[in-house]
């Protein structure tokens, strides 16, 4: 027997965030899926017409709703999912307001057609503008169908405030693929009327459905990610430093299957990547947290797309940990691809928009090599796998020009590599050409240098404390209200690099003492600089990633440049030291160090 | 313009000036010289537009004119030039340049557009004799900021009170002042003027010279033998020197000051090179003698030298850089460094010599 729904009471009621709830199609779409798997269906299937305003429609096979629930499950703050504010502590659904079905009721046309599984026949219930016009028994299978038609049609305002078709739909499937992502144990469809724009095989594979969602060139060179200590426990996967894009839209964030937009979580991510990408970079990835409800609150967006962690300190630091040693670990070598390929974009629409072109995206080769690692439910029966994915179109998988992808997570991994490496010679007196007879790889001699000394420097700077140049005239310092408290929040640590304040008066401070680092010019500059980088950063940045800026500069001028001829002797003792680095990978400022052409390459390029 | 002159005299003239030529400036014009006849001479001009600079040489005038030539080039070219008589003519904007029978043309701009170097009209004039004014300026510019955060550290305050002339520089890790009299005068001045400037003056100033300064709201000619350098003031407040400068202090210390400075030029050679190169020194100061035990990833060293010491044991550390630039424009045989304390502003100044301090900010750890 389902769950009954009820009114929240009152009290219950203004606790929850207010707000804008339908603000355009994609809302409808975010709500009406997540009623869907809240009804535990494995199943649903999504309509659109044009932008969405003409016509939205989910089936799913989910548990349904009782008939004698279908008026009520229309009201404002009907709901199944919670009876008192507290339940949120232990809330395990997607929804908890009671608000979706109202909000969107009230705005369109819907209608919902549902069956539990104990009923016979199917009720129907139809509503206009929040006015119920019609409740009928229909037949249909078990599970809901929900349909919304000529969304916004009484409130004009809205409809002109919404962008373009292609933008909105844009921002459907995107959405859609969000979604697909945080629950590849169900499959998703995506359509419009005549053609598939994606589907997912919703066998509980994760990489499975970055393959659909995002590309199989996406899927086949991302990294895994693990993290499990506590109650906190992380999954999913990165791409490696040098697959990265412009912007942070292949990054989807989920907790405890809810997808989620984080500024804390998405710069916790990019720290993970510090000095691997230019920061003008960022890479692509799925993560899942799972965690404790408790440990966390969802009533703070009143479209459920923000959520605040009690400890979100602690959480980013893991995240940006368990990402930096994911990488380092991975020996994210940049390869030099002879053959092109060509980064896919986000959402993906593509030939299988065509009418009639069905495809599945599962990739046997990559699923084999992660399995044990990826199933997102490991009771998941591969051998089960039927139905759409016999209609495999081999031809849309492209070609690969390697042969594997990189194994990661192999312990010394790093440093047997570099053992291996010898050097073969110098090439425009730039690049050192090494090889360990099983690729080539392409050295860019001052960025490895580069690398050396800034590790170097880092750590004498970690064992040194800093000495601080007193100043004769003081320099007068005055900040905004937050401005001051964060200051006052990170005192010692200004202190600790060497920066000597003194209260003054309102919101006003001496700056009686600059750290002494002599290739700066202006300590004082940096001290700004520092309260602009607190400011603008979720997560504050540490003393060190504020001198770095001054290491790199120090690092950069003390390293042998492009055109310095070098012996074979220099060159092994480059590699050698290379070898002992944290990260041997790319420069400080995150390009890349070294570039492998694999001998599987060059075979393939001489037709051998 | 058409000229006859010696190759000698033509490179005293763009020597003069060149270090007025703007060296970044993406106007083209800016990175050229001025050459423009007067009677019997060539005057050659050349501005940033904070600095001009301005000389005449003598030469045989056979057509008045002017013209204005890439300075670089044209410095090159006279640098190589034969040691003979030299034509210059100007036909439109060509300039030949005639030596035996060859000839070398440049391309100048047009005159027209050169940026007027106006003069000052004040008959007001303060007279200082070279010599004097030099010295101050090598022990003042020292500790003239280089980063322009804050103006008015780049520049030397100058500042004439009748009889007494007043050079003073910081860059607030630092301040150097020094002092002397022109007797007889009666004029005052107070003003900024950039490091740049005094560079340039301490450079072309010959001992010989006299040199006349007259100024008026926001500018300063400064003319001796045959130069003349206009500069711009900085604009500010120059902070209350002599304020911070502390009266009393519980150490004095009487150092041989060519003894201290290489002794901190070696101790300097490991902290220089170490890799967060901070270039620190300490010195640990007790039983009449100053002892430096340093060491770095490089290496260690420890050196003592005998010192009269008056007043407490102190130990204090400073920017290596910073005594070295004290102790190198220091001339008297020993140098007497005062200090109140680990952390408080340190003086040194030449033994018996009240005219020059120098004042240095010690560092913290
Ligand atoms: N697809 C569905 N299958 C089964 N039951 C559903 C479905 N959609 C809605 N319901 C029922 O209708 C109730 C009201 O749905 P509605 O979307 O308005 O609120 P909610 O999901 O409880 O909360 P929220 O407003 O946070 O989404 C739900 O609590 C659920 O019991």
């Amino acid at each position: 027997m389902n769950p009954k729904i009820r009114i929240l009471d009152q009290h219950c009621v203004n606790q929850i965030a207010a707000g804008e709830v339908i603000e355009r199609p994609l809302s409808v779409i975010k709500e009406l899926v997540e009623n869907s798997l809240d009804a535990l269906a494995n199943k649903v299937e999504i309509t659109v017409e044009g932008r969405g305003t003409s016509l939205i429609r989910i089936k799913d096979n989910g548990i349904g709703i009782n008939p004698e629930d279908l008026c009520l499950a229309v009201k404002p703050h009907a709901t199944s999912k919670i009876g008192k504010i507290e339940d949120l502590d232990s809330l395990n659904s997607l929804g908890f307001r009671g608000e979706a079905l109202a909000s969107i009721a009230s705005v369109s046309k819907l209608s919902i057609v549902s069956r539990t599984r104990d009923q016979i026949a199917a009720t129907e219930i139809r509503i206009e503008g929040g006015q119920v016009i019609s409740t009928s028994e229909v037949g249909s299978p078990a599970g809901t169908t929900v349909t919304v038609e000529d969304l916004f049609f009484n409130t004009p305002a809205r409809l002109k405030f919404l962008s373009s078709d292609s933008t909105e739909f844009g921002l459907i499937s995107d959405m859609v693929g969000r979604l697909a992502l945080a629950r590849p144990d169900v499959s998703f469809s995506l359509r419009r009327p005549n053609n598939l724009i994606f589907n997912t095989a919703g066998l509980g594979d994760l990489l499975d459905g970055i393959a659909s969602v995002l590309g199989n060139d996406t899927a086949r060179k991302l990294i895994p990610i693990e993290y499990n200590e506590g109650n906190l426990s992380i999954s999913g996967f990165i791409s490696p430093p040098d697959f990265s894009r412009s912007s942070r839209q292949g990054i989807t964030f989920i907790v405890n299957g809810r997808v989620i937009r984080s500024k804390l979580l998405n710069s916790a991510l990019k720290n993970g990547y510090h000095t691997l990408l230019p920061s003008n970079m960022y890479p692509t990835a799925v993560i899942n947290l799972s965690l404790p409800p408790a440990e966390y609150d969802v009533n703070v967006h009143p479209a459920k797309m923000e959520i605040k962690f009690k400890s979100e300190r602690n959480l980013s630091q893991v995240l940006t940990d368990t990402v930096r040693k994911t990488l380092l670990g991975s020996r994210p070598l940049t390869r030099l691809s002879l053959v092109s390929d060509e980064q896919k974009p986000y959402p993906q629409i593509k030939k299988s928009d065509l009418p009639g072109h069905v495809k599945s995206n599962s990739w046997e080769q990559i699923r084999m090599q992660y399995s044990s690692k990826t199933n997102y439910n490991p009771k998941i029966n591969y051998s089960s796998k039927t139905g759409i994915n016999s209609t495999i179109n081999d031809n849309l998988i492209p070609q690969q020009p390697e042969a594997n992808p990189v194994i990661p997570n192999e312990k010394d991994d790093k440093n047997s590599f570099f053992q291996d490496l010898r050097p073969i010679g110098q090439l425009f007196s730039t690049y050192i050409l090494t090889t360990d007879d099983k690729g080539l790889y392409i050295i860019d001699q001052h960025a490895a240098h580069e690398r050396i000394r800034y590790e170097n420097i880092l750590d004498v700077y970690r064992n040194t404390k800093t000495a601080s140049q007193t100043l004769l005239i003081p320099e007068i310092v005055e900040l905004t209200l937050q401005e001051e408290q964060l200051i006052l929040a990170h005192y010692e640590e200004l202190y600790n690099l060497g920066f000597i304040l003194e209260h003054f008066g309102e919101r006003t401070y001496f700056l009686r003492g600059v750290p002494i680092l002599n290739n700066l010019e202006a300590p004082q500059k940096m001290f700004k600089l520092f309260v602009d980088e607190i400011i603008n950063n979720p997560i504050p940045p540490s003393s060190e990633r504020l001198i770095e800026k001054w290491i790199f500069v120090l690092a950069c001028r003390s390293a042998i440049k492009a055109n310095d001829r070098l012996s074979l002797l220099e060159m092994e003792e480059l590699l050698m030291k290379l070898g002992k680095t944290n990260n041997p990978y790319s420069c400080p400022h995150g390009r890349p160090i070294i570039i492998e052409i694999s001998k599987k390459e060059l075979e393939n390029k001489f037709n051998r | 313009m058409k000229i006859i002159c010696k190759k000698e005299d033509l490179l005293l003239g763009v020597n003069t000036v060149q270090r007025a030529v703007s060296s970044k400036s993406t106007l083209p014009i800016l990175q050229s010289i001025k050459m423009r006849t007067e009677n019997n001479y060539l005057w050659f001009e050349a501005t940033d537009l904070e600095i001009g600079i301005r000389c005449q040489i003598p030469v045989n005038v056979m057509e008045e004119g002017q013209v204005v030539i890439p300075a670089k080039l044209f410095s090159e070219i006279v640098r190589k030039l034969p040691d003979t008589e030299i034509k210059i003519e100007s036909q439109d904007s060509n300039i030949n340049i005639y030596y035996y029978s060859s000839d070398f043309v440049i391309n100048g701009y047009d005159p027209e557009e050169y940026p007027e170097i106006s003069d000052i009209s004040s008959s007001e004039n303060i007279e200082i004799p070279a010599t004097i004014f030099k010295s101050m300026i090598k022990q003042t510019i020292i500790a003239c900021a280089v980063e322009e955060t804050r103006p008015v550290f780049t520049g030397i305050l100058l500042q004439i009170e009748g009889e007494n002339i007043n050079l003073v520089s910081t860059d607030t890790h630092r301040l150097a002042h020094s002092q002397s009299v022109i007797p007889g005068n009666q004029k005052e001045f107070k003003g900024i003027i950039p490091s740049k400037t005094m560079q340039e003056i301490y450079r072309l100033l010959q001992d010989d010279d006299i040199l006349y300064i007259s100024y008026n709201n926001n500018r300063v000619i400064l003319k001796f033998g045959s130069v003349q350098i206009i500069t711009r003031l900085i604009e500010g407040q120059f902070p209350n020197y002599k304020q911070v400068i502390p009266q009393t202090c519980g150490t004095k210390l009487l150092i041989n000051t060519k003894k201290f400075l290489d002794t901190v030029e070696r101790a300097s050679l490991l902290s220089r090179d170490n890799y967060l190169k901070t270039n620190t020194v300490r010195f640990n100061i007790e039983n009449s003698a100053i002892n430096i035990n340093q060491f770095s990833e490089t290496g260690k060293i420890n050196e003592k030298i005998d010192i009269d010491q008056d007043g407490e044991d102190v130990t204090i550390a400073f920017n290596a850089k910073y005594i070295i630039d004290v102790l190198k424009v220091v001339e008297t045989e020993n140098i007497l460094m005062e200090s109140s304390g680990s952390f408080s502003p340190c003086i040194f100044r030449p033994e018996d010599d009240d005219n020059y301090l120098c004042l240095v900010l010690p560092l913290r750890s």
